[in-house]
């Protein structure tokens, strides 16, 4: 068991500054989870730590041990990859002996260790079998196996979820769920999706460009998100363009011509700035209250049945676009009246470029 | 119709090319047992004893020794040098690597006869020439790419993320060569030792040029046999002939015991 995994890194490819200065401490026994889109430099910061690529600067403590000089094999981590990454020629009872083998522990010894882990991740029976003949599912449960037969001090997993379809990406999130409890893991994932990130994670890492933009947990991440960015991230998917009208306490009221909305902040604005207001799709209901702050009006353009309810988009009188879910049926060119509850709507300092 | 006529004329072709090499290995193999045969159909009297003259005469027991040394080092040595240079040159991009592939498989494209005379003129100024170890040099130019020519698509088909995995659960630089890639790319590593083991027997241009008296290969042997000063019972050249078509016959049949064309296949359709 280890107490604490300590970094601060950075990696640049010729000119390209791929990971910026990230640094984060992760406390023994904890999942975190570093989110971002696609070339966040999210895998290299995977990779350095396992020490598969060697930073430009920056240094990694393990409970105030420098180990970032050593090689892979010698930092006793475990690696979940995107791809499984099982050894084709070898049967999957070997795959998960791999490293056993290489720390010359006894015949018995792995074999019993190999048998229990096959155990753990529900594949009693699969040992002769080689990767080739399982599905995918199976061929990520091998792997974490592998990753886990080991004794890891710290588990690594990049996106191991990501080549898999929707009904399974589920059942092996709460699978890593439950290995991690159980086996009182300290674990940092990778990931591009927000619902794994949110459902897994004790602590949450956005990263962008390299650079972490906001960390914190779930609930921080979800409810409170600081910038445009993270709140796209979120499910935020209404942004307004406005200018901040008044502020009082953490909350502020903005406006852009006709439409006025009130809303949260997280970071503090002045009146005058300029200001972005997210709001969910859910999170807007239907009203009968006459206009003002926070009820807008508006047409239905464009209705999508989604099961248990309806998404719906709204053409706003003055131009802008709302998406919103109900969970009654409206039909096309009907008009509606909106409300944008003050307590879900969040209020944020605009971003130079997009979003 | 068109469908018919389409197999009848694969199969007469097929029939004509069976007939025809029958023929050639036919008459040579008859030839060789013949104690005499002119004008009849076939030979009046059969005998074995041209194969002993041939072993006798064309010092056959020599020739086969070093035929042997000379494939078998040609395509260890190919193996040896080849795997680590496929290697980096699959795992590797840099600038100028297309030209530079290029130029390193020039002596696969060039006949063998263009870069020959000056190979074997700087071979024997350095007093190589004429010796087993020239014959071996010679032979290596080409099967050297050759060899890399063929391993490059078997290692760049190893995923480097399986060469991670091994590096993090516990392997050091050499594990992984020993436990993921030499195991991953055996099939590569057989095919290629095959096609270089039986090129090497049977090439024939720069073998001539580098020989000498005591480095000849089967093959050189055969054509001195042919075209050497002197009169030679044809019987026993082509007892000769049938010794060397056996020989590359025994390579083949017992390199494609090792290397199951099917299992190369399957490698290559897997995933990793």
């Amino acid at each position: 068991m280890i107490t604490s995994l300590a970094f601060r890194l950075t990696k640049r490819f010729g000119a390209k500054v791929v990971l910026d200065d990230l640094a984060l401490e992760v406390r023994g026994r904890e999942f975190v989870t570093v989110l971002g889109p696609s070339g966040c430099g999210k895998s290299t910061a995977l990779n350095l730590l396992a020490g598969l690529t060697q930073p430009t600067r920056g240094e990694i403590r393990l409970d105030g041990v420098r180990i970032d000089g050593l090689p892979p094999e010698r930092r006793g981590f475990g690696m979940v990859f995107q791809n499984y990454a099982l050894f084709p020629h070898l049967t999957v009872g070997a795959n998960v002996a791999f490293g056993l083998v290489l720390r010359g522990r006894g015949k018995a010894e792995i074999a019993e260790r190999v048998r229990r882990m096959l155990e753990l991740v529900r594949l009693t029976g699969f040992a002769d079998r080689y990767p080739g003949q399982l599905s995918g599912g199976q061929q990520q449960r091998v792997a974490i196996a592998r990753a886990l037969a080991v004794e890891p001090r710290v588990l690594l997993l990049d996106e191991p979820l990501s080549n898999l379809d929707a009904k399974l990406r589920l059942e092996m999130r709460g699978e890593i769920k439950r290995l991690h409890a159980d086996l009182g893991l300290t674990s940092i994932y990778v990931t591009h999706d927000q619902a794994e990130a949110l459902s897994l994670s004790d602590r949450i890492v956005i990263l962008r460009d390299g650079r972490v933009i906001q960390a914190g947990t779930p609930a921080e991440i979800h409810d409170r998100p600081q910038t445009v960015f993270v709140a796209d991230f979120m499910g935020y998917r209404n942004f307004f363009p406005l200018t901040v009208a008044s502020e009082e306490g953490d909350t502020v009221l903005a406006r852009a011509g006709a439409l006025a909305l009130r809303g949260r902040t997280v970071v503090p604005l002045r009146p005058g700035d300029a200001a972005v207001a997210a709001v969910r799709p859910e999170d807007v209901e239907t009203t009968t209250e006459p206009p003002g702050p926070n009820v807008v009006r508006g047409t239905v353009r464009l209705t999508e049945y989604l099961g248990r309810e309806h998404g719906v988009e709204v053409a706003l009188e003055g131009g802008p676009t709302l998406t919103v879910r109900l969970a009654h049926p409206v039909t096309v060119g009907s008009a509606l009246a909106l409300r944008l509850p003050p307590e879900r709507v969040v209020i944020l300092p605009a971003e130079d470029g997009a979003r | 119709m068109r469908g018919r006529l389409w197999r009848l004329a694969v199969f007469l072709f097929v029939v004509g090319f069976v007939l025809n090499l029958a023929g050639v290995v036919g008459h040579v193999l008859v030839s060789s047992l013949a104690r005499r045969w002119f004008a009849t159909p076939l030979p009046g009297a059969l005998t074995t004893e041209w194969y002993a003259y041939a072993w006798r005469e064309f010092q056959l027991d020599q020739v086969l020794g070093v035929t042997l040394t000379v494939a078998g080092t040609v395509t260890a040595a190919a193996l040896v040098l080849g795997f680590p240079a496929a290697y980096l040159l699959a795992r590797h991009d840099f600038r100028g690597k297309g030209p530079l592939l290029l130029l390193f498989f020039l002596p696969l494209l060039v006949p063998q006869m263009t870069y020959g005379i000056p190979l074997a003129t700087t071979l024997y100024r350095y007093r190589i020439g004429g010796t087993v170890a020239g014959v071996i040099a010679a032979n290596l130019v080409p099967m050297l790419p050759l060899a890399i020519f063929v391993l490059l698509p078997f290692v760049e088909q190893i995923s480097v993320s399986l060469e991670w995995a091994a590096r993090v659960h516990g392997a050091t630089r050499l594990g992984v060569v020993r436990r993921v890639i030499v195991p991953l790319a055996l099939p590569g590593l057989l095919t290629a030792g095959l096609l270089v083991l039986v090129n090497t027997v049977a090439n024939f241009e720069l073998t001539f040029l580098l020989s000498g008296a005591g480095s000849q290969t089967l093959v050189v042997a055969l054509y001195y046999a042919v075209f050497a000063a002197g009169m030679r019972p044809i019987y026993s050249v082509d007892a000769m002939a049938v010794i060397y078509m056996a020989v590359v016959l025994a390579v083949l049949v017992l390199a494609l015991r090792l290397v199951r064309p099917t299992q190369m296949v399957f490698r290559l359709d897997r995933r990793d």
